[in-house]
């Protein structure tokens, strides 16, 4: 088995391996950090571990502010500092505060805990979180009367909702707290707003200014709707993990994408020299003549390749994970590892997959000129293949409107296609990708373990047969 | 064959195709242990199809080669552990350093990398390529790609070497290194068969010599055999003036053949003193017994085959 680690270390420790592995990891470092620049810093308080939600009410000589201050997990910060008007206030154990301020005084209120710094404006109902939470919004509206005309009224409230895997939290703040019934409504990301009503699920009374109900927050991007009776819904996004994951999280998803692209490329040239260029110079008979079987020889240098597709994706998606960790630390929430774990197996999944084809040509083809000249081609048509003949497709029978879902499709019959899946996957847990009904996870391992498997069996059989 | 010498490479009615092509046509021979083996033909003859099934490294259609009692075919590993293979041509993966790929090459046999190291110091200068050891193959001359291949054949020391066209590329300090190997080798009881397509190669150092044409073996001689095979018995006088009845003198003493201003006289009675007084006549330029050329033994064996 030593000989297995000697071929993985001769294709690994190579020069063009270790270049672009240095390349790509440099550029998943840079691509954190530009992720991180562009979206953490300008904000910085998107990113924070710290949250408030509250009520400013007008009195005839004053104005009265309660607010609640939170981390991204939903739980009450004690003693946290406020500064408003001039002095100093503190939130007690349960995370509130109540300020005195003059009337109709609208200036910037900082409430800061463990060098993490937000403010807010003490309108009627404010509310500043970070991203991390998973939905958030203000609303300002007016309950109309009925026919039997009850005099209209204003009704003015914030929201966040937090979400602990499932066990989910929805705050609210209310101006006018009148026993009124809060219902919430979840609705598939894809389906349209209209929302009937008889799916709202009744969550409980308001029973203060700052009330805290139970949800059961579901795990994917959906749409939620909040109703306060009498006041219609207010619909907005409701991200599992917060927004901030998803923006962070597309930057990745772009490098590896390239990454996958070009390290192909790279799993052909390691195909050409641990395979085809030896059969073609008469080297694997050199070695063949050792104590060894062609089976041996062949499954040997194959995991040379396979190694050294797995530890490169591996090196690049949890080197981008870790800096963008790194980065976004004081945060108080941890970037969810099956972001790096998914893109870790769909593109290790892919470049082996490609790896596999291209490792098969050689035992069907002498000549390494020719052999590099078909993968180059084979390269090309699964890179771009997809998309062409989905859209050729889409145009010919007239489904343009059907074109992801055959792309989607068309990603079955590419080796290559575990990594547009597994982006798929990725971008519908954070991002916006709508659910395609085309992709299927069992076909989706199936197809990679087909592409995987086959071309490497095919291979080996006829290996052991031909003169090499 | 010696009474108690074992067959070592025991080669039994190969026979290869490569298409239409038939390379090898029931081959059979044995090399036995302490015998050095010529294997002459000409290009083209199966000499490197048959070193190769021999090497392990390719499948005959038919037969079967048996090395120290494993099959190379059925037993591959156990066989190729008791052969070392000497390639025609310095068939490496040529962007290794020569070091790397030595220790690679050993890994097969179970050596570490320490051990590895050791040998290659040691194995390196005993075929002159020390100092160079961590040179890329591919800036290595022809003839220290040979002497690599040495070194590598003698990694993990068997009893059995195949060495195809082995002194091809080589300079004469590297004729005389392989020849003083292929001596020690045999002292040490060691079989070996070499590849040549040039007898005089084989002749001064092989006990036996097998002869291959169009895939076909077709004689096995021992030296001496071949020495008495050239040996001649023709005479061949040179004269400065010639006329008819130079013949008739000539008939005396053999089977006269007139071309130009020479005599080929076959069967020569050995009668040199009544020769030359008969011919005095005829200005002698030069007079002397024909040495048989080694190659012309090949060819005739060919003619003899036809
Ligand atoms: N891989 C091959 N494919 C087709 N023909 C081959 C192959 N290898 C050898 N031959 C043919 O087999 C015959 C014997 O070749 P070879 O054993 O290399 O001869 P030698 O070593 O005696 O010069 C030649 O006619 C050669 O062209
Ligand atoms: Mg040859």
């Amino acid at each position: 088995m030593k000989t297995v680690f000697y071929d993985f270390k001769r294709s690994f420790l190579r020069f063009s391996v270790i270049l672009f592995i240095v390349i790509f990891a440099a550029i998943g470092i840079a691509v954190s950090y530009e992720t991180y620049a562009t979206n953490v810093s300008p904000n910085p308080y998107y990113f924070h571990d710290l949250n408030v939600i509250g009520v400013s009410i007008q009195k005839y000589n004053e104005t009265e502010v309660i607010g609640y201050v939170f981390n991204n997990h939903g739980n009450p910060i004690n003693n946290a500092q406020i500064i408003a008007n001039g002095s100093s206030y503190r939130t007690n154990a349960s995370g509130y505060f109540e300020l005195n301020l003059p009337q109709f005084y609208f200036e910037p209120i900082a409430v800061s805990y463990n060098n993490q710094k937000i403010e807010f404006i003490p309108l009627p109902v404010f509310e500043n979180g970070s991203k991390y939470l998973s939905a958030e919004g203000v609303v300002e509206g007016f309950s109309y009367g009925t026919q039997n005309n009850v005099q209209n009224i204003t009704l003015k409230y914030a929201f966040v909702v937090i979400n602990n895997n499932g066990k989910g939290t929805l705050i609210l703040a209310i101006d006018n707290p009148n026993n009124q019934g809060v219902y919430v409504n979840f609705a598939n990301y894809s389906s349209s707003f209209a929302i009937p009503n008889t799916s709202f699920k009744y969550v409980g009374n308001v029973t203060g200014y700052i009330n805290f109900y139970h949800l059961q927050t579901p795990s994917s991007i959906e749409f939620l709707s909040v109703q306060v009776k009498s006041l219609g819904p207010y619909t907005t996004e409701y991200y599992p993990d917060g927004s901030a994951i998803t923006s962070l999280v597309s930057g990745i998803i772009g490098v590896i994408g390239g990454f996958t692209f070009i390290f192909a490329a790279i799993m052909l040239y390691l195909a050409y020299i641990l395979f085809s260029k030896p059969r073609d110079t008469g080297a694997l008979k050199f070695i063949l003549a050792r104590p060894i079987i062609r089976r041996e020889l062949y499954i040997n240098r194959y995991l040379g390749g396979v190694l050294t597709a797995i530890l490169s994706s591996f090196l690049l998606t949890f080197l981008s994970y870790a800096t963008l960790s790194i980065l976004v630390s004081s945060s108080g929430i941890l970037l969810p590892l099956d972001f790096p774990l998914i893109l870790f197996v769909s593109t290790s999944a892919a470049l082996i997959g490609f790896f596999s084809l291209v490792y098969m040509l050689p035992s069907f083809i002498k000549s390494g000129g020719e052999m590099l000249g078909i993968s180059i081609f084979l390269f090309l048509l699964f890179q771009i293949g997809p998309t062409v003949i989905a859209g050729i497709i889409a145009f010919t029978t007239g489904h343009i409107n059907e074109i992801i879902q055959i792309i989607y499709g068309s990603y079955y019959f590419s080796p290559l296609g575990a990594e547009s899946f597994g982006i798929y996957y990725l971008e519908l847990e954070y991002g916006t990708m709508p659910a395609v009904s085309s992709v299927h996870l069992p076909l989706v391992i199936l197809s990679s373990i087909i592409w995987i498997a086959i071309p490497f069996i095919i291979g080996l059989i006829k290996f052991n047969k031909i003169n090499i | 064959m010696q009474p108690n010498s074992i067959a070592m490479i025991e080669v039994s009615n190969i026979s290869k195709k490569f298409g239409n092509l038939i390379a090898l046509q029931d081959v059979s021979f044995t090399v036995n242990n302490g015998e050095l083996v010529g294997y002459v033909g000409l290009n083209g003859a199966g000499k490197t199809t048959t070193i190769e099934i021999i090497a392990g490294v390719s499948y005959p259609n038919s037969g079967e080669v048996i090395i120290d009692g494993h099959s190379i075919i059925k037993e591959k590993k156990e066989a190729s552990k008791n052969v070392s293979w000497v390639p025609e041509l310095p068939i490496f993966e040529q962007d290794a350093t020569v070091l790397d790929y030595f220790i690679y090459l050993a890994g097969y046999y179970g050596i570490g990398k320490e051990e590895a190291k050791k040998k290659a110091e040691e194995l390196f200068s005993l075929v002159g390529l020390q100092g160079r050891e961590k040179d890329k193959l591919k800036n290595y001359s022809q003839g220290m790609k040979k002497r690599f291949a040495l070194a590598v054949s003698l990694i993990s020391d068997p009893n059995n070497f195949i060495f195809d066209e082995v002194l091809n590329g080589l300079d004469p300090q590297g004729i005389m290194f392989f020849r003083d190997l292929a001596v020690k080798l045999k002292k040490e009881n060691k079989a070996i068969l070499f590849s040549s397509h040039i007898l005089t190669e084989v002749e001064n150092i092989a006990d036996k010599v097998i002869f291959i044409h169009k895939g076909k073996i077709i004689r096995q001689m021992s030296i001496e055999e071949i020495k008495n095979y050239i040996r001649t018995n023709i005479f061949r006088v040179v004269l400065g003036r010639i006329d008819g009845n130079v013949i008739k003198i000539a008939e005396k003493y053999g089977n006269p053949k007139l071309q130009g201003n020479i005599i080929f006289i076959e069967n020569f009675n050995g009668d040199i003193p009544g020769l030359s007084s008969d011919l005095l006549n005829y200005n002698i330029i030069e007079m002397a017994k024909v040495e048989g050329n080694l190659e012309e033994v090949f060819f005739k064996l060919i003619g003899e085959q036809k």
